[in-house]
């Protein structure tokens, strides 16, 4: 998932607003950062080709809606770049702390914060 | 020129050859790896990734001396290569070259285009991601997550979820060991280490970046404690934030993955709770192994070679 810095502000207007067609699109970016009503209508175009927006006709022209909310896109971003090292699919540049892919049961890892609970006593034992 | 695509065959049939005797080796002591030092591991596993490629250069180098020269080498019945001034591409040697060349050349092609991948999808996160004083970049999500990315310019991500559910000392440790391996340039050698990878069989390659990855873990866990951090709080944060990912994503153990990611997060803990018996590497084993290793890729040539004639015509 890649995108750019048009695409990102566009999807952010979407969120705010909802749902809106190219022209109150370009409406509003005219003012704040300038360029033409194809740039506008491309980058929709692309957003919609990505998954990341629905359309209806409505009329002769397309209205825009967003298909993901902001936290489902932001976590789908996580979850591709930090692909860990060792899957099929990995990209082997990341290096985390602690991989939100990775998967362990909550069962296990309760074993080994009871092996950790049981160091702590040990060592306050031995101070005693 | 036919003698250069002579001497890259004699790297292809060597390349091979090291590469097998090292995966079956490596799958009889795999296990043992884990019983090593972490520098003495890291230095292992770049060893077994790079050593068919400097054997089979070395037998290259070796076998054009040979040919060149009158020297008492190029009476050592091994070290030579049947009519190394005469190449058909259509022929087994040609094959081989080929397929070896189209190979490489896929891997590297596909590595740096993941790359570019990669760098833009990280793009795309700092886009929502803010800047915090400490150059730590705050991505808004409801997972704990921390990671380091980057060869130039390194990034480390964390999120608010992380913030939200670490009291400050947990986000130090967190950030030290982010920084770590910012320090180590982890990224950038896990890139490396993952190509070489590519040039052996699937489930060898996992496990050596299995290794690799727990090493390097374990190395930025160090550098933690190092700093005056004790090793149990490091333990507990690491669980922590495991066990909340755990519990918000409810994801089944019992794929091959999953178990490896399960088992890189026990020997961590049993790392950090000093329960692994770590030792330096044996030195005379591994030379030994190592000349075993050469002996068997280095004698295996010509043999192949005849084999290989009595099948096809040059």
């Amino acid at each position: 998932m890649k995108l750019g810095e048009l695409e990102k502000l566009v999807l952010q207007y979407l969120w705010q607003h909802k749902s809106a067609d190219v022209k109150q699109v370009f409406a509003y970016f005219e003012k704040i950062r300038g360029g033409s009503l194809n740039t506008y209508q491309s980058t929709l175009d692309r957003l919609f080709k990505k998954d990341l927006l629905s359309r209806e006709k409505i009329g002769y022209a397309f209205h825009y809606k967003p298909r993901v909310e902001r936290h489902e896109l932001i976590g789908q971003l996580i979850k591709s770049v930090t692909s860990d090292f060792i899957t099929e699919n990995d990209n082997s540049l990341i290096a985390a702390f602690s991989s939100i892919s990775k998967d362990f049961n909550v069962e296990q890892l309760s074993k080994l914060e009871a092996l950790i609970e049981e160091q702590k006593q040990k060592l306050t034992g031995d101070k005693e | 020129m036919e003698v250069l695509w002579n001497l890259l065959a004699v790297f292809s049939i060597t390349f091979v050859v090291a590469n097998i005797s090292l995966s079956a080796l490596f799958s009889l002591v795999s296990q043992q790896f884990l019983k090593i030092e972490v520098k003495s591991r890291k230095r292992l596993l770049w060893l077994i990734t790079l050593s068919p490629w400097i054997i089979s250069t070395a037998l290259s180098v070796l076998i054009f001396y040979s040919y060149h020269s009158e020297s008492e080498m190029s009476s050592i019945s091994f070290l030579h290569w049947h009519h190394m001034s005469d190449f058909e591409w259509n022929s087994w040697h040609g094959y081989i070259v080929g397929l070896s060349l189209l190979y490489i050349v896929y891997v590297f092609v596909t590595g740096v285009i993941k790359l570019g991948l990669h760098k833009r999808e990280i793009d795309s996160l700092t886009r929502f991601a803010t800047k915090m004083e400490n150059g730590v970049y705050k991505i808004d999500s409801d997972k704990a997550s921390a990671f380091s990315t980057g060869f130039v310019r390194k990034k480390c991500f964390v999120t608010s979820g992380l913030l939200d559910k670490t009291t400050s000392d947990e986000f130090d440790v967190v950030i030290n060991h982010e920084m770590a391996h910012i320090n180590s340039n982890d990224p950038f050698k896990k890139w490396v280490f993952a190509m070489l990878c590519s040039f052996f069989a699937q489930p060898i390659a996992l496990r050596l970046k299995l290794h690799l990855t727990l090493a390097m873990e374990q190395e930025a866990d160090n550098t933690v404690i190092n700093s005056g951090i004790s090793k149990l709080f490091v333990a507990s944060t690491l669980i922590k934030i495991a066990k909340f990912n755990a519990q918000s994503a409810l994801v089944k153990n019992n794929d091959l993955v999953a178990n490896f990611g399960a088992d890189v997060l026990e020997q961590r803990i049993y790392f950090l709770l000093d329960k692994l018996n770590l030792e330096p590497i044996n030195k005379s084993v591994t030379a030994a192994l190592f000349f075993l290793l050469i002996v068997i890729s280095t004698t295996s040539i010509d043999g192949i070679h005849h084999f290989m004639e009595t099948l096809f015509s040059h």
